[in-house]
């Protein structure tokens, strides 16, 4: 499975990407994340939403796994905190991983 | 109490501005001597903290304004690194410090944004009614930033690798607050030009906020906005600048400030919301070189100016053109012609024009009829490639 975030906005207005092949992954830490994605229901979310509120973090994540993809975007404001863990769990094992 | 410089500055409502003390005082004046004026006191001092209790509950009512920080009500909370909202609370309004400076810097910078705005502008709050002010410190983990989320701040402990703790700076949670104060007045919608308006009031109050802190004038202000809260290592003095857009930072790993400074370099992107906190580089420097104009302490003038244009005239789809024709306005309004034409000539060098005319003390002569070079055809654009490289 490849993850992709992309960030952006914040009160700086910067913009970062973070991939992740969870094939490199130690077989413990790859379940975990494999949970995490099945745990938010990923490939069946709506692919927008945004809250509109200022200087809030957007994320665009994208997920390939077994020829299929989907991407979704929202930002902080969203209230989507399943989410919300999963691009941290993500951005924390890539900065790992650089 | 400091005096209002004009009465549009008044807030909506009628307020009380008897001080407490004075009430206490005549509270113990003999019946004898002044038949009845203790009771009235007495029932005032009772009446008045009623009012401050019930205003929590009550919209439309403007709270009791005693004392040039009486309405102050700050509750600063801990999230413990976890999501929930508003987490563990550790500090309340009157309290002593705690060990954990972040809950210190939020909780007396929530107090400097509130004695800026109460003091200067005679608002009470954020919503101008005694909004409770609610912080939350420690939000997650590493994270990048920090927010109004409509209700309350909320403030991240930064990655140690881009930034520091978002505490640490006056003027980004002025910026913050004064979020919620556009949410409340003029809503702009948080989108291409009416976005970097929103922006744009944001880095004006909270670049005044910390200058009316420090008692500094226009001319030895910095003008940055979030100085200090670039980690160690980060090539860059603050996150923007009014005085210099584009010039803030410039490093490997974010690339440049790439704030524009003048209407012919606007940039048009999809990101940030259309580029909410680039563009707001342009109305940043008119604001700088209104201030400048004016001369003194920039939340005097050009501050009062751009408050009036905020609360009474900006609607939520404002775009550039019709912010500087409502500043021109309100600069007619409160200092006449020559105020008018600080103004017109401030937004004039960033390449926004308003056709001139007359202005009197009490009546509105400005059309948004001017000229704004780049916010129709915008074939100076830039474009998206204009954006940050990885951040990480």
């Amino acid at each position: 499975m490849r993850i992709l975030v992309v960030q952006s906005g914040g009160i700086a207005g910067l913009r970062s990407e973070h991939e992740l092949d969870t094939d490199v992954l130690p077989e413990e830490t790859r379940r975990s994340l494999t949970q995490l994605v099945a745990g938010v229901a990923f490939f069946g979310l709506s692919p927008v939403r945004a809250s509109k509120l200022p200087d809030m973090i957007h994320y665009r994540v994208r997920i390939e796994e077994d020829g299929r993809a989907h991407e979704v975007t929202f930002d902080d404001g969203c209230g989507e905190r399943p989410l919300l863990e999963l691009v941290e769990r993500v951005t924390e094992l890539a900065r790992t991983l650089r | 109490m400091r005096r209002v410089a004009n009465e549009k500055d008044l807030p909506r409502t009628p307020q009380l501005i008897v001080p407490p003390h004075i009430f206490a005082h005549m509270a113990t004046l003999s019946d004898a001597a002044w038949p009845g004026v203790a009771d009235r006191a007495r029932e005032s001092l009772e009446f008045a903290t009623e009012l401050r209790t019930e205003r929590l509950h009550m919209r439309g009512v403007t709270p009791l304004t005693t004392t040039d920080s009486e309405g102050r009500l700050r509750t600063v909370y801990d999230a413990e690194h976890g999501f929930g909202l508003p987490g563990k609370a550790v500090r309340g309004e009157g309290e002593p410090a705690t060990d954990d400076v972040s809950v210190n810097e939020a909780y007396d910078a929530l107090g400097a944004t509130y004695d800026y705005f109460f003091q200067v502008h005679r608002r009470d709050s954020i919503d101008g009614r005694g909004l409770p002010l609610d912080a939350t410190v420690h939000y997650r983990r590493a994270f990048n930033n920090a927010f109004w989320n409509g209700r309350q701040m909320v403030f991240g402990d930064g990655d140690g690798e881009i930034f520091g703790r978002f505490t640490q700076s006056l003027d980004m949670i002025g910026h913050e607050l004064t979020h919620g104060v556009t949410q409340y007045e003029a809503g702009l919608d948080y989108q291409d030009q009416s976005g970097a308006l929103n922006e744009h009031m944001s880095d004006v109050y909270g670049s005044l906020v910390k200058q009316y802190a420090r008692q500094q004038t226009a001319s030895k202000a910095d003008w940055l906005v979030g100085a200090g809260l670039w980690a160690k290592g980060i090539r860059g003095k603050a996150l923007r600048s009014l005085k210099a857009p584009g010039t803030a930072y410039d490093d490997p790993r974010l690339g440049k400030d790439p704030q524009p400074a003048n209407m012919k370099d606007y940039v048009d992107t999809a990101d940030d919301n259309g580029g909410v906190h680039i563009n707001s580089g342009i109305p940043n420097h008119a604001f700088y070189l209104a201030s400048i104009g004016f001369g003194g302490k920039a939340w005097l003038k050009a501050g009062k100016v751009w408050y009036l244009a905020l609360t009474q005239s900006l609607h939520r789809d404002a775009d550039f053109l019709v912010a500087a024709a409502a500043t021109v306005d309100a600069a007619g309004r409160l200092f006449g012609t020559k105020g008018a034409t600080v103004v017109r000539t401030a937004w004039k060098k960033v390449g926004i024009e308003v056709k001139s005319s007359s202005h009197t003390k009490s009546g509105t002569t400005e059309q948004p009829t001017g000229r704004a070079k780049g916010a129709v055809n915008r074939a100076n654009s830039r474009g998206p490639e204009r954006r940050h490289r990885r951040a990480s």
